[in-house]
């Protein structure tokens, strides 16, 4: 599971970024672009184990700084602050439950975006960041806050399609074999 | 449960933050093309798609709908061959004048066309990503335009890819000229812009400016980045100022830059 994570986690980020960057229609429509990092950074804080989560997190933010207009390594911090922040608690969130999963990526798809926005006003960079950022940011966050239970099913699948289920050994046949030895 | 080994980690990719964000621009133009590598086979795979996706779409056309297109680009072709005749008159006479007046000669525009391959997941830039580079000679600051106007400019080359500054992003000021009245202004981001990427502001007109809204702004060749003569967009909205040094309007783009899947580039 630890090196299936290590894989796949990395993989759906660069997939999920590709996406991202080819389809202009939420833009074009709502006015705003879904981020899907940080719904993926939720599911590996809570999921998947830390070197999978520190994979996600390095590889996605620096892929995503690579297709942006950002300076290289602006959503290193936001994205390692809500994954920290999460898998530290993750025993105290019902991780289980879509209600949670919803709120924690909405929280993380509202927090990460205006983290990177303090980042780029304090290296003195001017982003068209005025009223209508407010709905850019609503946008987001409910997006991303759906994006983490959908996440949830498609590494459900993948888990099940890749990963052999432990089949615990029949305590009869354990027994049949200790009595005839 | 946290243990030193992960405080370890998460100190070491602050360090990494705060290493890649004092990185000189050259340095982190070269890692952005480098991690934007990555991306290459899927840009590669969505354009063969497009290309047989677009194959069987054209195998399906009926044939008297392509024969009606045949007529219809015919006369189009007709009436454009007889203006480019009209027109290399007038240049053959502009050229002499230019001659006789000992000014600079016009280099005409060289093309290059460009697919659009990524755009910006960032809301607040405007930029998307063209399959051209430097291997195809473009060079920082190209200008890049549609048949209807300006787009842009690249802001940044790599090999195989560039990233283009699209009009209404911070980095894209286009120095104007309004082309009834001539007067001159800068075209920047105004607060409508992030709502509305079609709208910027037209500011630095003089106080007493007669502009009106409908008027067309085409690029005033200042500042060397754009030739003389581009459209830019129109006037949409100008309240006169009143005791101010300079006044400021609204203006719509010629092109709506969400939409374009080609553009082309004006190579050196």
């Amino acid at each position: 599971m630890n090196r299936f994570h290590l894989i796949t986690l990395p993989l759906v980020a660069l997939l999920s970024l590709y996406v991202e960057s080819v389809v202009a229609w939420p833009h074009t429509l709502i006015g705003a672009q879904i981020a899907t990092l940080p719904a993926l950074v939720v599911f590996a804080a809570l999921r998947a184990n830390f070197p999978a989560l520190l994979a996600v997190i390095i590889l996605g933010a620096l892929w995503r700084d690579a297709l942006s207009a950002d300076p290289l390594g602006l959503s290193l911090l936001p994205l390692t602050a809500i994954g920290a922040v999460i898998h530290i608690n993750r025993q105290i969130i019902v991780g289980d439950q879509f209600y949670a999963r919803f709120m924690v990526g909405a929280i993380a798809g509202a927090v990460v975006p205006l983290l990177m926005l303090l980042q780029l006003f304090t290296l003195g960079r001017e982003p068209l960041a005025g009223w209508f950022f407010a709905w850019q940011l609503a946008v987001m966050s409910v997006g991303s806050g759906l994006l983490v239970p959908i996440y949830f099913r498609l590494f459900d699948s993948l888990e099940n399609a890749f990963i052999h289920p432990t089949v615990a050994p029949d305590p009869r046949a354990l027994r049949r074999n200790q009595t005839r030895r | 449960m946290f243990r030193r080994q992960h405080y370890i980690a998460l100190g070491l990719i602050a360090l990494l933050a705060l290493v890649l964000l004092n990185l000189p621009q050259a340095a982190t133009t070269r890692l952005k093309l480098a991690l934007g590598g990555f991306f290459l086979p899927l840009f590669g795979l969505s354009s063969a798609s497009q290309t047989v996706g677009q194959k069987a779409v054209d195998t399906g056309v009926p044939r008297a709908i392509l024969l009606q297109q045949l007529g219809e680009l015919q006369r189009t072709n007709q009436q454009l061959r007889l203006q480019t005749t009209q027109l290399q008159e007038a240049a053959r006479e502009n050229t002499r004048l230019r001659q006789q007046l000992l000014w600079q000669q016009r280099a005409p525009w060289k093309l290059r066309l460009a697919r659009v391959t990524s755009r910006d997941p960032a809301n607040w830039w405007r930029t998307f990503q063209i399959d051209l580079g430097s291997r195809n000679g473009i060079t920082n600051d190209a200008p890049v335009i549609v048949v209807e106007g300006l787009v842009g400019r690249v802001q940044q080359v790599g090999y195989t890819h560039s990233q283009v500054a699209l009009v209404g992003d911070p980095a894209c000021r286009i120095a104007v000229l309004v082309q009834e009245t001539r007067e001159q202004g800068i075209v920047v981001p105004g607060a409508a812009t992030a709502s509305n990427p079609m709208m910027a502001d037209l500011v630095y007109l003089p106080a007493n400016s007669a502009v009106k809204a409908g008027q067309n702004l085409v690029t005033s060749g200042l500042g060397g980045v754009f030739p003389k003569g581009i459209p830019v967009g129109v006037v949409s909205e100008f309240q006169p100022s009143d005791g101010d040094l300079h006044t400021t309007a609204r203006v719509r783009f010629a092109v709506n830059t969400g939409r374009l899947e080609e553009v082309w580039v004006i190579t050196p």
